[in-house]
């Protein structure tokens, strides 16, 4: 139900509305590639290379 | 679907309603479509957007290191985050520049320099590290006993043959020992070790590569046959 509300939340008419769905997507999808997969990537360690004497450890 | 009965009052005067129960799994549909997508973007991610940031990270380096080697020569010791040699795998028609340094900023750059490990061409044991991504040592379990890896300095070129390759545990360090998996034993011959993570995309174990000197010439003797003719 989140994206009904937002679709009603946008001004204007068709056209306006979707030029602004499209605005807020790529917002988001810029939020999530540049700050937040970043963050994630690091926080699990799924790339981790090199050899230490901590790492592994459960 | 029910024939034959006349529709409710409700569903006659507004055609949006709906039962509660309705509602709320349509609001958790949405929720987890949303979240298969995001998990879909940071899959895009993890295999093609850190690939192309350490490509772009990558020319940045190399420029810096042609500048250096133009410039002033090589500097006494080598500066953390700061690019210290080039190294070539012909057989994977790859070259980076190796950066000093393993922490996740050195190696968002390209492959990197364990600190205190030997440089090109020394005895002991040059260790590098680098990311399991397209960019980087994606293909390393390729690498096979024979093939030639080259390590470039400013004024010498230093042809290394992959000895053997391996999984081990992250913690297995002795690889990165001055005499691989001998550690405290004095090293006498110049070995490269190349460490990335096994299997791809996961973390749970390191392939290592052992290489060991095979020859070295000087930069003014021109490009060593092993790298093929194309620049």
């Amino acid at each position: 139900m989140i994206y009904p509300w937002i679709w009603a939340k946008l001004p204007g008419g068709r056209f306006t509305r979707a030029a602004c769905a499209v605005l807020l997507l790529l917002a988001a999808v810029g939020i999530l590639w540049y700050v937040v997969f970043p963050l994630a990537d690091a926080l699990l360690g799924l790339d981790d290379v090199t050899m230490e004497p901590s790492a592994g450890q459960p | 679907m029910i024939t034959g009965q006349t529709a409710l009052p409700y569903q006659q005067e507004d055609d949006l309603w709906e039962p509660p129960s309705r509602r709320l799994a349509r609001g958790a549909g949405e929720l987890m479509v949303t979240l298969g997508v995001i998990a879909l973007l940071f899959a895009l991610y993890a295999v093609y957007g850190k690939a192309w940031q350490i490509e772009a990270e990558q020319r940045l380096v190399e420029e810096r290191l042609d500048h250096a080697w133009a410039a002033a020569g090589e500097p006494a010791a080598p500066v953390p985050g700061q690019p210290l040699a080039r190294l070539h795998i012909p057989k994977l028609d790859r070259k980076w520049a190796v950066v000093e340094g393993v922490t996740s900023a050195d190696l968002s750059k390209g492959p990197g320099h364990y600190p205190k490990t030997a440089r090109p061409g020394e005895i002991g044991n040059m260790a590098v590290a680098g990311h399991r991504i397209m960019s980087v040592f994606w293909d390393l379990d390729r690498l096979k006993a024979g093939d030639v890896i080259v390590a470039e300095t400013r004024n010498a070129w230093f042809v290394y043959r992959v000895t053997e390759h391996r999984e081990v545990l992250p913690t297995a360090v002795e690889v990165v020992a001055p005499t691989p998996n001998q550690p405290g034993v004095p090293p006498e011959r110049a070995m490269l070790t190349l460490t990335t993570c096994n299997p791809k995309l996961q973390n749970w174990q390191r392939l290592v590569v052992f290489a060991e000197l095979a020859r070295s010439q000087a930069k003014s003797d021109g490009r060593p046959p092993e790298l093929g003719a194309k620049k």
